[in-house]
């Protein structure tokens, strides 16, 4: 037996060896070692002559074995070589910057325009769009700010001619939107650019986005307008987040208050809110009785409530934006950044 | 307006500090922007009396005045022309912080002493301006003569000031007297008006006639003689001053002072320069005056004129003549107050481009009833302060005098608007503390307005005035109540979201722009595809909407299209990017004729510039082009499902544009995609290529859904063919696609072009052009035959229809 004796130690220590190849060079050798046609296996095969034919025949079986086994674990080896090698051709220096994707982005304005749309909407409220340019009937008359009244000057306006202008608030939208829906009840948002003739600084456009908010029916009432707003204002700009009326004057709303928020500091004082804690964001009331009767209402069934906020001063201290002009300069170096 | 708190209390009581005050009013409407102290940084200040004035040695115009402050005397240089010995005086010290009168802007200096023209100067007497007081600095602050010498002018002068904001509809607050009603109100404090003596009654001692069509509703005239003019009392002055008023003396002083006390404007004309009665009418046609400050006016239609029987001797309500106007010389006074009509006064002022304290009053409407009470405190200062004797009683036109109409209000009124409930007799008390009479019967409140209150006609008027004292911080927050309206989803609002999502999603940044532009940026596109159908991307100037009061140039017509704000867009970012790729979807304006309401029609509009991806040394370099463009366009029809649409090249469009696309949906041009031509870029100063598009986005809508049906596709595999077909370079790939499907018969399911080649080894001016054929059927696995023997038949065509080669085939 000291033929199979030879041959089993001769399988163990080739396929010890083969642990040890590293490459195609020291595979080849193992191969022409063990393998080949003066290989060690061969020579120990043609020892089988020598065996006894009862013994031959077992020794002979054992032998083959022996031999497909190594033959397998070489072209396994062979196989797991040529994987490496190719993995090698793979590597990558992944310290290199990434390929950048190709990416675009919507307004900043449009985009707090479409995340108020959305929280309104939750609330019941559907955009209603109206005109920018408007008469001075439905941009005053009709919101009981007759010709010559005192109001006018809280609008600076920029005329057309003597009965067009460029709307000065997304108010007009309310008796455009009033007539539609009448004598349903309604809730509508109107967003849209408006107007002024103000002097442009960091804190004053010319042009801005306003959201204008219009509910008109049956229990609707300054607590509401109140509990609304808090909703809007908490889902906006955190749950944190406290409101506030206070009075106020609107021609078109009666009582008219001025809706300030808490301010980022949370009430700590700082140069945003001159230390007073309150940020003002909005303003609104109840739709006063005439504006109503404007819309084809009868204020003693129905009551509505109506508020009106600037966009961008709104969202400018959420971004520490300090400059209101940034907005319309399309400047890709701004844009970029909340796209 | 400015509210010096020491005016304040002396006719209302408050307990509570006054920050607390200023925050209540503020939540009640009545805006406090600013709590003010003066004299707070007055440290080194004092009340000092000049003893002796003596000349310069080195200067004319500069005197040397020695001051007594209490704890000794300095010597101070000043050239101050009104300064004289026996004057009390502020006396400020070494290291005192004073106003910079000579800067432009709020500036403070510390004072130090120095030679001044070789004679030392160890403090200073103090101008209103270096104290902050106001604007005066052509002399210095001559202060009460009562005032104590040594104290600290802290003590004489300073106070605390309220700055308000009012709204218009405060009018009736805007006053002393005014304010101290809404902290009566709010604070629950006690009110104490002044003591009015009354006017005397007797027989009018100047006579009044008032046109009939003069706009006004009440006037005034009483004549005062025994006038002598010269400073306002000491208190009536630094009230002026504390409210940031000029003085000037003391008749003017004084009907200021009731003004801010009461909130009624009031003038006095000199009597002796009025001829005969007094007759208030409407201006004549091109009717002139030189007012008060000097200036030669002319009166627009309408203006309401205080004249005599021969010429105008003020602007009613607005300003006084010069020639009437009280001076030194003046001995007689004919005091007038009045309540003018407030539209034609603001009318008038803003024809004439003038506006007064007055005017600012007149314009927000004033209380006819105030006017009397007005009068009589304004009689009675100059009687008590200037010795003035009245003569007569007042003329007093007041042709329909009456308190207005009580106003019924139920106290479930002020629930269904402010959602909670107040009750009747709560209501009525906070009426009450305004001003009004109240009465109530069960629930039902009656409010008489006050004179002052003309502005409360209707019970959403109470419900307001309840609201804010009651106060807005004790209302709840609650959400709506009652039917929600009907839901409907707004297709067209979702479908432009959906259209600015995918257009960032391709890479594109949205901007948004101004609808105001100018002639100049508008020009850039004059000419540009304007002999073709499609949206118009520049228009002639009569055709603009114009702004008659533009705030620039850069701002005044109303943007006819979105290219040429989005060109200059693009060339403003060509200066720190180089890849520029934008859109803006919004409105144009287009207009329909003079006082009618123009179109505004939405557009889609982009540009781009630079390499396709963004630069990285792993992507190979390619520019955009408008290949590029037309991607995107088709990308976003397919999302939005738009399939009737057309893409075709455009004929000869001029320098404008170049390797122009025009886009017809639903058979008509709706849109262009191209590449800007020399003139355009030379407008804009931009060397870059650029690809543009501008689409009318109305007739995207009209063919665009949010719904998209399912197709259904076989599940059987495809079997791929080539075919590279060489053609004349002047071959539009387009007439290649249609041939190939026009021939590949029923089982060509998919064609795609994979590989565009010229050059070597091809014959010079040809191309060949690499397309993938996919046959497939629904049913079974197509042959390999099967597929061959329909790409032959693609191949026939070819070569029939385009004298086309296929390569490999045709080429042995």
């Amino acid at each position: 037996m000291v033929l199979a004796e030879d041959l089993d130690e001769l399988r163990r220590s080739a396929l010890a060896a083969l642990e040890a190849v590293g490459s195609e060079r020291e595979l080849e050798e193992w191969r022409v070692r063990y393998l080949a046609r003066r290989g060690e296996l061969a020579r120990a095969m043609s020892r089988l002559g020598e065996l006894p034919a009862e013994e031959r025949r077992a020794a002979g079986q054992a032998a083959n074995r022996a031999k497909d086994e190594l033959q397998q674990a070489y072209e396994g080896a062979a196989e797991s070589l040529r994987r490496r090698a190719a993995g090698a051709d793979h590597q990558v220096d992944v310290t290199l910057p990434g390929v950048p994707p190709v990416t675009g982005g919507l307004h900043l304005t449009r985009q707090a325009l479409y995340e108020s749309v959305r929280i309104f909407a939750h609330m019941g409220f559907t955009v209603f769009e109206t005109n920018e340019v408007e008469t001075d009937e439905l941009n005053f008359g009709l919101l009981n700010i007759p010709p010559d009244h005192p109001a006018r000057d809280m609008w600076d306006t920029l005329y057309i001619d003597d009965e067009l202008l460029l709307r000065t608030h997304t108010s007009p939208g309310q008796i455009r939107a009033m007539r539609a829906y009448c004598p349903e009840p309604l809730r509508v948002i109107l967003p849209g650019k408006c107007h002024r003739y103000e002097a442009v600084s960091a804190r004053a456009e010319s042009m801005f986005y306003q959201i204008e908010g219009l509910a008109v029916g049956h229990g609707i009432t300054l607590a509401s307008l109140k509990g609304v707003f808090e909703a809007y204002a908490q889902q906006m700009f955190g749950p944190e987040r406290r409101i506030r009326f206070r009075g106020s004057y609107f021609p078109f709303t009666e009582p008219s208050v001025e809706i300030d928020i808490t301010c980022h500091c949370m009430g700590r004082g700082c140069a945003l809110c001159k230390g007073t804690g309150w940020l003002e964001i909005s303003g609104g009331g109840m739709v006063h009785p005439v504006v109503l009767e404007n819309g084809g209402y009868d204020p003693s069934d129905v009551t509505g409530f109506a508020f009106g906020m600037g966009i961008e001063r709104t969202i400018m201290p959420r971004h520490g934006i300090d400059d209101i002009r940034y907005f319309y300069g399309n400047d890709l170096r701004f844009l970029r950044q909340f796209a | 307006m400015r509210v010096p708190v020491s005016w304040l209390r002396e006719y209302v009581e408050f307990e509570q500090p006054i920050e607390e005050v200023a925050h209540l009013l503020t939540i009640a409407g009545l805006e406090v922007k600013a709590i003010e102290r003066t004299g707070g940084d007055w440290d080194r200040v004092f009340v000092g009396r000049v003893e002796r004035v003596e000349p310069h040695p080195n200067a004319d115009r500069l005197v040397l005045a020695t001051v007594d402050y209490g704890r000794g005397e300095l010597t101070v240089v000043t050239g101050a022309p009104n300064i004289a010995e026996g004057q009390k005086v502020a006396l400020a010290l070494e290291g005192a912080v004073l106003d910079d009168p000579y800067s432009e802007t709020p500036r403070r200096r510390r004072l130090k002493a120095g030679k001044i023209r070789g004679v030392r100067s160890e403090g200073m007497v103090c101008s209103e301006r270096e104290l902050g007081l106001g604007g005066d600095h052509e002399g210095i602050l001559v202060l009460d003569p009562r005032t104590p010498v040594g104290a600290p002018l802290a003590e004489v002068l300073g106070d605390v000031v309220l700055e308000f904001d009012l709204t218009p509809n405060f009018a009736y607050a805007s006053s002393i007297v005014g304010i101290a009603r809404e902290v009566a109100a709010i604070t629950g404090g006690r009110l104490r008006l002044p003591e009015v003596p009354p006017l005397p009654m007797a027989d009018p001692g100047v006579q009044v006639r008032v046109a009939p069509d003069a706009a006004l509703s009440r006037y005034m005239l009483q004549r005062l003689d025994n006038i002598t003019v010269a400073p306002a009392p000491a208190y009536v002055q630094e009230r002026l001053r504390a409210c940031g008023l000029r003085t000037i003396n003391n008749v003017v002083d004084i009907t200021n002072y009731v003004m801010l006390e009461y909130g009624q404007p009031l003038h006095p004309f000199d009597a002796s320069r009025v001829e005969g009665d007094v007759v208030v009418r409407p201006a004549h046609p091109g009717e002139r005056l030189e007012t008060l400050d000097h200036q030669v006016r002319e009166m627009p239609p309408g203006t309401v004129m205080i004249a005599d029987e021969e010429k105008a001797i003020g602007i009613g309500g607005i300003m006084g003549g010069l020639d009437s106007e009280v001076s030194e010389s003046t001995t007689s006074v004919l005091l007038e107050s009045a309540t003018f009509d407030a539209p034609r006064i603001r009318r008038s002022s803003r024809e004439m481009g003038l506006r007064t304290d007055a005017s600012a009053r007149f314009e927000r409407g004033t209380d006819p009833d105030l006017a009397a009470v007005a009068l009589a405190r304004a009689v009675g200062l100059l009687v008590h302060e200037v010795g003035a004797r009245p003569v007569g009683g007042p003329s007093d036109w007041y042709p329909a005098p009456g308190l207005p109409e009580p106003v019924r209000l139920d106290a479930s009124e002020i629930e269904r608007q402010l959602g909670v409930k107040i009750p009747a007799g709560e209501a009525a008390k906070i009426l009450a503390s305004l001003g009004f009479g109240t009465s109530v019967e069960g629930s039902t409140i009656f409010a008489a307005p006050p004179s002052f209150r003309r502005d409360v006609t209707r019970p959403a008027d109470l419900v307001e005035e309840v609201g804010r004292i009651w106060g807005y911080d004790n209302i709840p927050a609650e959400l709506p109540k009652g039917e929600l309206p009907a839901q409907t989803a707004d297709e067209a609002a979702l479908l432009e979201r959906t259209a600015r999502e995918w257009l960032a999603g391709a890479g594109l940044q949205e901007v948004i722009n101004y609808d105001l532009t100018s002639l100049k940026v508008l020009d850039a596109f004059r000419g540009v595809l304007s002999s073709v159908e499609g949206p118009a991307l520049w228009r002639p100037e009569d055709e603009l909407l114009k702004v008659l009061n533009p705030l620039s140039t850069e701002h005044e017509y109303l943007r006819p299209a979105l290219l040429p704000e989005l060109l200059q867009n693009l060339a403003h970012n060509l200066r720190h990017d180089e890849r520029v790729w934008l859109f803006e979807l919004d409105r144009v304006f287009v207009s329909r004729g003079p006082r009618t309401l123009p179109d505004e029609p939405k557009r889609l509009g982009i540009v781009l510039t630079g390499p396709r991806r963004p630069r990285s040394p792993l992507v190979r370099e390619e520019g955009t082009g408008v290949l590029d463009l037309k991607g995107i366009v088709e990308g976003l029809l397919r999302e939005l499902n738009v399939s009737e649409y057309d893409l075709c090249p455009l004929e000869a469009p001029g320098d404008g544009a170049l390797n122009a696309l025009g886009l017809s949906i639903g058979g008509r041009c709706a849109g262009f995609l191209f590449e800007l031509g020399e003139r355009p870029l030379a407008a804009a100063d931009v060397s870059a290529r650029v690809a543009a598009a501008e689409i009318e986005w109305d007739a995207v809508l009209a063919h665009a859904s949010l719904v998209r049906r399912f197709r259904p596709f076989s599940r059987f595999p495809a079997v791929r063919q080539d075919i590279a077909v060489l053609v004349p370079d002047s071959t539009p790939a387009e007439s290649v696609r249609r041939v190939i499907e026009g021939s590949g018969g029923r089982y060509l399911r998919h064609l795609d072009l994979v590989e565009i080649y010229s050059g070597d080894p091809l014959p010079g001016g040809t191309k060949s052009l690499l397309y993938r054929l996919g046959f497939q059927a629904d049913d079974r696995t197509l042959t390999e035959d099967e597929a061959s023997r329909a790409r032959r038949g693609v191949e026939r065509a070819l070569r029939e229809q385009l004298g086309a080669r296929i390569r490999g085939a045709d080429d042995q």
